[in-house]
């Protein structure tokens, strides 16, 4: 859990300024998503719910990400309500403290996250893994562009070196460069699927509302809504201390 | 018949050639037929137990899995590096969901407050201080996947759903072969059904070609020239092309049972043309020329063989009823092979004689010699002894009652194999070292993090480790929940809160492999899976355990939570249950099918007289089985429905005693004719039948052999019992039975 969360939501959610430039190598588009203005703090709520085989799973939680510093909170299900994750990233190092209001105390956690060599975890038990949710590393694959048709980038990626999935299509909308649709590939079989389900619009950003993530083989699904989001608000250097984290 | 007799004698070439052209048609789908080894082939389509398995399959996945044991000095670094080399090597094999070993564990551990997750043996060459701290940690935390004594790693290699468990298994014992220097040991269903499997293939090819060799040799020796072999071959080899050319049109597949089908075609098939090649070389012998011969043969024994086809027939259909696959697809394979070489024998070889030379005949089935002494003093003793023959019939059946009552139904794997079988020693170490290689899935339903219910649940394994003998540790949520506590508050114990329960799991689903988890606890929170390894024993001693689990359960959880017992090693006893239900309709259904059948063609007094002889000997066949102490198993309770099936010669005698009293002979006169006439046709068919059937007893598949040697019982109780109960109750019974309306033997149908 050291990779710093909301970053991870905020790169799912592809914030982004909308533009109009045309892209001729998947390259290119690539780096013209990571190149779009981000927003330098957010403070989200977000439900994220997962279903297989008739079952349900809700959890809600609140997101505070200032930089290379983030805080989760845990405002339901009722037993796990105030239990939170503070994650600082400092001299390239991330340090993790959780804190269980049940034992009313507070632990340091050192574990894969979404910027780990293995990330291959799921997020809390969802379809997304950290590696999902985690920023793009444009060196690490190659991308080509198959198709421009129809107002839609598709761009195939094929990692360089070993990784979670052997291959990444990507659907991307060539306004707003938000990707609205990712095939994870194991061999040459579909492993899950990313779909962007609705878009938002927030200063002058604008973002993917609720988004989901389908693996097939297992039957299960897991979506992120986001209920509120603030961007670019002032967030108090109290927020990211291990006193915030116990505050109900 | 006698206007399709004339038919194929005037038509013949045409017949052949269209029956050619037919034949290459049909042969054209075996190829589409594929083995079907798995564990579902052998499962009932219905039971309350597969329905809780379906239930626990789709809410935690497969089931499935191989168990290793692999030997050494596993603390060395020599064992821990192979052992990481295999690990490796299995993750990409097929249908594999994931290893479990020592070399991939990882643990939660506190390194100066901070809490991290680390691999347990996390590189190659550990430092012999590293390998100590291994087995520190394994023996502190009491993880089962080495032996006590440090000489035994234990891999578990789950299957993902959907997988073929046989290509799985096949796989899995392929690359674990490969990689592992020292002795190893595999168990689990799907390497059980991959032996299973190869077995199959191999008894399909031998099993067939030793039944064919003997039963060309008993040809020979029957009718004495090449001619008298080869037609019959041709027949049988024709009906196995028919029942499998079908076969693969329909898309059905081959199963274990596939060689029993396979025997008792070419068995069934050569009976047709013995009895049809035995009168035609009859009417030779008395000077008939090869046309005359023909007629003569196809419009008298010809309602024998049919009404013989169609009981086999019927009572192979009866298996259309079971709840079993398997046993569904073995009966319409055998019907496919009875009409194939039934087709054959009644239209190509009339056809076939009739285009070839006229035979030697070589052997006189009238004056057989020593043969012919023989049964005529059988004749007359029988027509002397006729009471007495049927009271010690009537013996014969109580004894058999007797031992009817000392059966033992077994539907277990183990039953598979031989005792001293590679196979067999395999499970056994399994068993004996890691507590059991099948395995009982409770399916708990209630509040699951609740204080209460983790505690019951870790109460359940603790008494079910001391209650009850040879079973394994229990691998529960309750496991997880105490290693989280011990690392969050130091204490090896079930937290006093669900909150504290919640809030642990949750930090370790964020931190950690949940895959343990989502196999062990359901999304909602509200159903778990607990995991009792179990020895993989008899269906009685696997109900056992079923039923002392559920004892216990019911005493643990009362209160608590439901709990529903599954598990794919439980499979056995619902197998058990269809086999004894499909065992008890299909045999009934068969007498009834074959009285009526034979009613119809002749009378309701002659079939049942017919079907007491066949019963009398399906009493002793199965009097014989709780004697011997011989499984009641998938192949074993074919036994009945074969016996009526090969028992055709019954029918023979009876329908050539009506025959020769339809002429006009007295009682005792029609009795000595034809067991003189029919008998050597009898005898012959028992021994080609009993030689076949021999056959199955060099299968490597144990219910097979066993259905082999009772079979080659069967098929000679039947031959003694028709001609001697038989032919004392057609004469005790059937004297004056030529008064029936029904019976007209020498018209021509």
């Amino acid at each position: 859990m050291n990779k710093p969360l909301v970053i991870a939501l905020a790169a799912i959610t592809s914030l982004s300024l909308a533009q109009t430039q045309t892209f001729k190598t998947g390259l290119e588009v690539i780096q013209a998503i990571e190149a779009r203005p981000k927003p330098k703090t957010s403070i989200s709520t977000i439900t994220l719910e997962i279903s297989k085989n008739g079952q349900t799973l809700n959890r809600t939680l609140k997101t505070w990400s200032s930089g290379d510093k983030s805080l989760v909170k845990f405002l339901a299900p009722a037993d796990v309500k105030g239990s939170g994750i503070l994650t600082i990233k400092k001299n390239g190092m991330t340090e993790t403290q959780l804190y269980l209001p049940a034992l009313n105390r507070t632990r340091r956690l050192a574990t894969g996250g979404a910027d780990s060599s293995d990330c291959d975890g799921a997020f809390f038990g969802s379809d997304f893994s950290y590696c999902d949710l985690g920023n793009l590393e444009i060196n690490n694959a190659d991308y080509s562009l198959t198709s421009s048709d129809v107002g839609k980038y598709l761009i195939e990626a094929k990692p360089k070196k070993s990784s979670s999935y052997d291959k990444l299509n990507y659907e991307i909308d060539a306004k707003t460069l938000n990707v609205l649709k990712t095939d994870y590939f194991k061999g040459n079989k579909i492993f899950k699927t990313l779909k962007a389900l609705e878009l938002g619009t927030v200063k002058s950003y604008n973002f993917i509302k609720t988004t989901s993530m389908e693996t097939p083989s297992q039957g299960s699904k897991s979506t992120f809504r986001q209920i509120s989001l603030e961007l670019d608000v002032a967030i108090n250097d109290n927020v990211f201390t291990e006193r915030f984290l116990k505050q109900p | 018949m006698k206007y399709l007799i004339e038919f194929i004698i005037k038509q013949s070439w045409f017949v052949i050639i269209g029956f050619i052209v037919v034949i290459m048609l049909i042969m054209a789908g075996a190829p589409r037929s594929k083995i079907n080894s798995d564990n579902s082939a052998f499962q009932p389509d219905h039971h309350p137990i597969l329905t809780i398995n379906d239930e626990i399959k789709k809410t935690f996945g497969s089931s499935e899995n191989v168990i290793g044991i692999l030997d050494g000095d596993i603390y060395s670094q020599k064992s821990l590096n192979a052992l990481r080399k295999l690990n490796s090597k299995l993750e990409t094999v097929y249908g594999v969901e994931k290893v479990t070993s020592l070399t991939n564990l990882s643990k939660l551990e506190e390194d100066d407050g901070l809490i991290k997750t680390v691999d347990l043996v996390g590189k190659e060459n550990l430092s012999s201080l590293e390998i100590a701290a291994v087995k520190k940690y394994v023996e502190d935390e009491n993880i089962s996947l080495v032996s006590k004594d440090g000489q035994h790693a234990i891999l578990i290699v789950e299957m993902k759903a959907g997988s073929n468990q046989e290509k799985f298994g096949a796989e899995v014992a392929k690359v674990v072969n490969a990689n592992w220097q020292g002795k190893l040991a595999l168990s689990g269903t799907p390497f059980i059904l991959s032996e299973v499997n190869r077995t199959i293939v191999n008894d399909i090819q031998v099993i067939g070609l030793i039944a064919l060799g003997l039963i060309l040799f008993f040809l020979y020796l029957n009718f004495g020239s090449v001619h008298g072999v080869l037609l019959p071959l041709i027949q049988v080899v024709l009906g196995l092309i028919w029942a499998m050319g079908i076969y693969g049109w329909l898309g059905m597949t081959f199963g274990a049972l596939t060689t029993i089908g396979i025997i008792a075609i070419l068995a069934v098939g050569s009976s047709f043309s013995l009895h049809l090649l035995g009168r035609f070389y009859n009417e030779l012998a008395h000077g008939n020329n090869k046309a005359d011969a023909l007629r003569i043969t196809y419009t008298q024994t010809s309602q024998g063989v049919m009404i013989s086809a169609v009981a086999i027939a019927a009572s192979m259909l009866t298996f259309r009823l079971s709840d079993i696959g398997t046993l569904r697809d073995l009966g319409v394979l055998v019907v496919f092979g009875v009409i194939g070489a039934l087709a054959s024998a009644m239209i190509l070889m009339p056809a076939l004689i009739n285009v070839t030379p006229q035979p030697k005949v070589r052997v006189n089935p009238e004056k057989p010699g020593a043969i012919g002494g023989v049964l005529k003093a059988l004749a007359k003793f029988v027509i002397g002894h006729r009471l007495a023959t049927m009271i010690a019939a009537l013996v014969l059946v109580m004894i058999g009652l007797v031992g009817i009552t000392k059966i033992r139904p077994n539907t277990s794997f183990l039953s598979f194999f031989p005792k001293d079988s590679d196979t067999i020693r395999n499970i056994k170490t399994v068993d004996q070292i890691f507590g059991g290689s099948a395995s009982v899935s409770m399916l708990l339903e209630g509040d699951i993090l609740a204080p209460k219910t983790l505690n019951a649940i870790q109460t359940f394994g603790q008494r079910a480790k001391t209650e009850i003998p040879g079973i394994g540790k229990s691998v529960s949520i309750a496991d997880t929940i105490l290693m989280l506590n011990k690392i969050f508050t130091g204490k090896r114990e079930i937290p006093d809160s669900r909150a504290k329960v919640s809030q642990e799991l949750l930090i370790y689903q964020s931190s950690s492999d949940t895959s343990q988890i989502t196999q062990q606890l359901s999304l909602n929170q509200q159903q778990t899976l607990i995991s009792v390894p179990i020895p993989l024993g008899t269906t009685s001693e696997t109900r056992g355990y079923y039923s002392k689990i559920q004892t216990l359960a019911d005493d643990v959880f009362k209160g608590v939570a439901t709990v529903k017992i599954g598990g794919a090693s439980l499979g056995v006893l619902a197998l058990e249950d269809a086999l004894i239900h499909d065992f008890v309709i299909s045999l009934t259904l068969a007498i009834v099918l074959v009285i009526v059948i034979d009613s119809f063609v002749r009378s309701f007094k002659a079939a049942v007289i017919t079907i007491s002889s066949l019963l009398m000997t399906i009493v002793l066949q199965y009097g014989l089985l709780g004697w011997l102490g011989i499984d009641l198993d998938i192949s074993t309770m074919l036994l009945g429905a074969l016996a009526i099936g090969v028992g055709d010669y019954a029918i023979h005698l009876t329908v050539r005693f009506l025959e020769q009293r339809k002429l006009g002979n007295t009682p005792e006169q029609s009795l000595e004719n034809t067991i003189m006439s029919s008998g050597r046709s009898i005898l012959f068919t028992a021994l080609t039948l009993g030689a076949a059937f021999a056959a199955l007893s060099f299968s490597k598949l144990q219910p097979v052999a066993s259905l082999g040697q009772m079979m080659v019982f069967t098929v000679l109780a039947v031959g003694v019992s028709s001609l001697s109960l038989l032919p004392a109750m057609s004469l005790q019974f059937l004297g004056d039975a030529v008064k029936s309306k029904k019976l007209v033997p020498n018209a021509a149908d």
